[in-house]
């Protein structure tokens, strides 16, 4: 009973998209040119950038590795979300339900919630990193993992009460303001960059660029404490850092409205654009500062409108999150009003900020998000292409009113504990793991869908 | 009606140089820096000022179909 209740609110929520986008709402790459290179131009890059330099990156390393990795991104969100999203034409939430069940998909969901609370989260601290500098807040350092003061505290609580509130007033009108922030965002983040030059020792020119960039920008050696990373984490991260959008499919939200499959192309200007850009200007930036708090680095290589930037790029990235958070909690609140969940989704990111480890282990968290979700797009990508070719049934639970499709759920379960052995026990770096877990959660469900089918049929014809 | 379309027009076009100006500043600063043409104080002050013309202009210029509705 309280499952079919859970169900039924769940589908309330998303009965705007329940049928497959109509023709004559499709729409055309321009838009989607706005939503990628808007989403990645964000404040995760400015610590992003900071991090590579922490963890020894070289600029060959960074420079080619970040190509490639931005390139399998893009070539994933084109060739195995879109052809999805364009054929389909259903958001996740409805691919997810047809194959998996209700009660699954409600798991996913407040999975997906808590993830969304955290990412908001570091982005909360992000700017509180900028706001505590008139008031001389002792800032974070790199290794710094807890609260480690009164003011820093202070900060974030303020910092995250103000975002929660303008994200409870309105979400939808403030969505337009993002539109004035990202190319102003991007300006700023190749101004700052520019503005560290001399500080550097790039000459006018550029001549020298390669030899400081390599001795004393990005110099591939470690800061204590810091695992060293090489081309491979480069590459791999890069790849995943939006794993949960691409192999993940929960992009099949946006790309179900593309005309063309090679829309996913779009997703190349959020990528070079927002992300390798942006993460080559902030390690420059970086590199001539004398803190690890984004804020007081922005501040330093430009004034006030440095700190503004951090504020805003935070601010941006937090308010959209915060809010898809609250969306998705409102399925296990108990006929709470939007602005209720969105309070408490804003204090949950709000007490997960004054960790300072959510912004100087962003880089694991971002992985962590992308491996806790990508087997779900392994199964999505499994059911679409592969169930019928192998004699089985699509959209199993949809056709036979299953909750709870124990194919799916096993091979997710499976997948979490495997990927938590790998690397707590094993010692296997997060960013490997996720692209042999999207291929493993491919193959397992195949596996565990054929005897599930089989016996749940069977069932059937018994009856 | 003229009128106020002809208005609505100049004041389009104003808000689209300010917002030019606005992202010049924001940019252009920095290379003039770098340069040493001017010094990292102005500098910095330019990028200001831009960024304060920008997010003045643009905020009506990227919302200008709901804000006409209200002129």
């Amino acid at each position: 009973m309280k499952f079919t209740r859970i169900t039924n609110k769940l589908d309330k929520l998303n009965e705007f998209d329940r049928e497959p986008v109509p023709q004559h709402k499709l729409q055309g790459i321009g838009n989607f040119l706005g939503i990628y290179g808007g989403e990645h131009i964000a404040a995760t890059g400015f610590v992003t950038g900071i991090l590579w330099i922490a963890h020894g990156v070289s600029v060959k390393e960074l420079f080619i590795g970040a190509f490639i990795g931005d390139l399998l991104a893009v070539l994933s969100w084109t060739l195995i979300t879109a052809p999805i999203a364009v054929k389909a034409r259903l958001s996740i939430y409805w691919q997810l339900r047809k194959i998996c069940g209700p009660v699954l998909v409600f798991i996913y969901n407040v999975v997906n919630a808590l993830m969304f609370c955290i990412l908001a989260g570091a982005m909360i601290a992000v700017s509180a990193t900028a706001v505590g500098i008139p008031f001389n807040i002792d800032m974070p350092g790199l290794n710094d993992l807890y609260p480690h003061s009164i003011g820093w505290v202070v900060t974030v609580f303020f910092v995250g009460a103000g975002i929660t509130t303008i994200a409870i007033l309105g979400f939808k009108s403030l969505g337009n303001f993002g539109k004035v922030v990202v190319p102003w965002l991007f300006l700023v983040f190749i101004a700052a960059a520019v503005s560290c030059f001399s500080e550097v020792g790039i000459e006018p020119g550029m001549k020298n660029f390669w030899e400081v960039a390599n001795n004393t920008i990005w110099t591939g050696v470690a800061k204590e404490g810091r695992l060293q990373f090489n081309i491979w984490h480069v590459i791999l991260f890069t790849w995943m850092v939006n794993a949960a959008m691409h192999l993940g499919m929960s992009d099949l939200t946006i790309l179900r409205y593309a005309r063309k499959w090679y829309y996913g192309l779009a997703s190349a200007l959020g990528m070079y654009g927002g992300h390798y850009i942006v993460w080559i200007a902030s390690g420059i930036v970086y590199s001539a500062a004398t803190s690890d708090a984004p804020g007081m680095v922005a501040y330093q290589a430009i004034g006030i409108t440095g700190a503004i930037c951090v504020i805003v790029a935070g601010w941006s990235t937090a308010n959209p999150t915060l809010y898809r958070a609250g969306l998705a909690l409102q399925v296990v609140s108990p006929n709470w009003q939007r602005w209720k969940v969105t309070l408490i989704a804003g204090l949950i990111a709000t007490f997960a900020a004054m960790f300072p480890a959510l912004v100087m282990r962003l880089l694991d968290f971002v992985a962590l998000y992308g491996l806790i979700l990508i087997p779900m797009g392994g199964i999505i990508f499994a059911d679409f292409y592969l169930n019928e070719k192998l004699g089985m049934q699509k959209y199993f639970a949809e056709k036979h009113g299953i909750s709870f499709n124990t194919a799916a759920g096993i091979t997710w379960l499976i997948l979490l504990i495997s990927a938590l052995i790998a690397n707590q026990v094993i010692g296997v770096n997060l960013f490997f793991l996720p692209a042999p877990t999207w291929f493993a959660a491919i193959l397992l469900y195949l596996i565990f869908s054929l005897i599930y089918q089989k016996r749940i049929t069977k069932n059937l014809r018994t009856i | 009606m003229k009128q106020t379309i002809k208005k609505l027009y100049w004041l389009r076009i104003i808000l689209i140089i300010i917002s030019i100006i606005g992202a010049a500043f924001t940019l252009v600063p920095s290379f003039f820096d770098w340069l040493g043409i001017i010094s990292s104080g102005q500098s910095k002050a330019l990028m200001l000022t831009g960024t304060i013309l920008w997010f003045f202009s643009a905020t009506y210029l990227f919302n200008w179909e709901s804000n006409k509705d209200n002129i």
